[in-house]
């Protein structure tokens, strides 16, 4: 009796979930690949390193609290907040410059512009960050044709500053910015633009009263995600920058490749990951406002 | 007639709009900061001498024949190849059928519940899949293998593949799959005879997203690799920090082309615009 209502449940169920079935194989893949190796990981950070990159299995906090008590490292951390503000600051007005370029154009232009955001976007960033150290080094064309014009006299330092890591990241993740900016400027209702001018609004007006804050949940979205991945950066810091510009993802990636010290490793990795989810959570909670204010 | 209808237009523009001037002289400058690294390494790579110092005189072609018979740069792209075959055949064959499944009830909670996990590596640092994978490929015994440089290119491609396919299927109308089993198709047989031939365009477009990029990617790859199946990318990331040579330039201009190539390709059979990357990722 009871095994039957079982397996009448069992029945109801694969009915309602068949559809799922073809499905199956990638969330396989992926708990195989992806959320096992993340436990797995997970685990690691909990377990204490000895000598000669062995690993004890024991449960303790020591990683996560030499981490987050380690002045260095804190310092680490409050760069890369810093970092990831100001590519986010610059990457806003040169992404939505993009966005509204790509959504006011038409035909051949705007083939054209999408092909000029999706080459850097897909190219290997090691190539385009090989481009930034041709162009900032000190006999690269930049310092060269200003000396040449007589700006100034002895070659700028360009490369291994801030700026140039902020650069890199701002070229890196505009592309991106730009497709979310635009696939939400593709939602705004062009009546609303009309009435706006039709009503004697300048150009300049219809465009901070109407257009701005129609497109600010895609200003948000991608902000946060330029945020994010700025924050987790990990090639452009090491190619432009100093050790003292390098990013969690740097020192994890050292601590794991180089110093073999695995627990210590993923726990910075996991912090940055618990970093990521912290921001992700903030944006949920903040878009959604934006949405329900956009339909008043 | 065509007269009358310019006119018409004509009167209601602004004699000159001076804000499109200048919102066009911004965006000019923006797309050439975006675009100036890559046009910089184009140009380079045909500089006459040795290293790269401005300005770039006695412009050549050599070094593109030259890179060519270096073994070690063949030997990365060949490897490169391997991998981004792997990962295309791994993205395609996971990623259709999900998106084929999921793209139907999008108003159910688990449907967009395993949506959004399909899209959860894509949110991760690359590094951090890196590390996952180095720990867990290096117990079963598959670190340093093309078939673990594949896996971790999947995790990276296969969502995007999985979006792309999505936004394919939506526009797929389902009474033909309805004909082909009213004239007694099974599910599979509907899949793989009605449904895969309507999007080829679609799956086409896939396959080159997938391949582009894992012919690009390179921070998963630097925590698996071997030094027998090291990618370009990689080789190309540790080459350029001590070496600026119109070498190593027209080996990246090559890793362009394999992005332009493929861009075009997808422009042809699906339109660029349908890339799918847009939002939600």
């Amino acid at each position: 009796m009871e095994e039957s209502t079982v397996l009448a449940t069992f029945k109801i169920l694969q009915k309602k979930y068949k559809y799922l079935l073809p499905a199956l194989p990638i969330l396989l893949f992926f708990l195989l690949f992806f959320v096992y190796p993340s436990i797995v990981m997970v685990k690691y950070s909990f377990n204490r390193s000895l000598m000669y990159g062995e690993i004890e299995a024991v449960f303790t906090m020591e990683n996560y609290i030499n981490f987050f008590t380690d002045p260095f490292y804190l310092k680490v951390l409050w760069r890369s907040m810093v970092l990831a503000f100001w590519v986010t600051v610059c990457t806003i007005p040169f992404g939505y410059i993009l966005a509204y370029g790509l959504w006011t154009s038409k035909g051949l232009w705007r083939k054209l512009l999408y092909f000029c955001i999706l080459l850097p976007l897909f190219t290997n960033l090691v190539v385009r960050l090989y481009g930034w150290r041709i162009l900032l080094s000190p006999m690269g064309p930049i310092n060269e044709i200003l000396r040449d014009i007589g700006v100034i006299d002895k070659s700028l330092s360009m490369i291994y500053t801030l700026p140039a890591v902020v650069i890199g990241l701002v070229s890196e993740c505009a592309p991106y910015f730009v497709l979310i900016l635009f696939s939400v400027l593709t939602l705004i209702n062009p009546r609303y633009i009309d009435a706006a001018l039709d009503l004697g609004a300048s150009r300049m007006k219809t465009f901070f009263k109407i257009i701005w804050p129609l497109s600010m949940p895609g200003v948000i979205s991608g902000g946060m995600l330029t945020f994010i991945w700025s924050f987790g950066a990990f090639a452009t810091p090491t190619i432009l920058g100093k050790p003292i510009h390098w990013t969690p993802a740097i020192h994890a990636e050292r601590q794991i490749l180089s110093i073999r010290d695995w627990p210590f490793g993923t726990a910075i990795g996991i912090s940055l990951v618990v970093i990521v989810l912290i921001v992700l959570f903030i944006q949920s909670r903040i878009v959604p406002k934006v949405h329900s204010q956009r339909k008043l | 007639m065509s007269d009358h209808q310019d006119q018409r237009v004509s009167t209601y523009r602004k004699p000159f709009d001076w804000n499109r001037l200048v919102f066009n002289i911004f965006l000019v400058i923006v797309l050439f900061i975006l675009l100036v690294p890559i046009l910089i390494v184009i140009f380079s790579s045909f500089s006459g001498k040795d290293h790269l110092s401005w300005p770039f005189t006695d412009l050549t072609f050599r070094w593109y024949i030259e890179v060519l018979n270096r073994p070690l740069w063949v030997k990365t792209f060949i490897n490169s190849l391997i991998t981004a075959g792997l990962t295309t055949f791994f993205s395609l064959v996971l990623a259709t059928p999900a998106a084929f499944a999921l793209s139907k009830r999008t108003d159910k909670r688990e449907v967009r519940f395993l949506s959004s996990f399909i899209t959860w590596p894509i949110m991760m640092p690359p590094v951090i899949l890196g590390i996952a994978l180095l720990i867990f490929l290096s117990r079963i015994g598959l670190r340093g293998s093309y078939l673990a440089i594949a896996i971790g290119h999947t995790l990276w491609a296969a969502p995007l593949v999985f979006i792309t396919m999505v936004a394919v299927f939506e526009r797929f109308n389902p009474i033909y799959i309805m004909a082909a089993k009213d004239l007694g198709a099974n599910d599979f047989q509907a899949f793989m005879k009605v449904t895969i031939p309507m999007v080829k365009s679609g799956i086409i477009s896939a396959m080159f997203l997938a391949f582009v990029i894992s012919t690009q990617e390179f921070i998963i790859a630097l925590f698996l690799y071997s030094p027998s199946t090291i990618t370009l990318p990689v080789e190309l990331y540790t080459a350029i920090k001590d070496e600026l040579s119109p070498g190593i330039s027209a080996i990246s201009v090559y890793m362009i082309g394999i992005v332009a190539v493929g861009l075009f390709v997808i422009d042809r059979v699906i339109g660029i615009e349908n890339v799918g990357f847009s939002g939600k990722g």
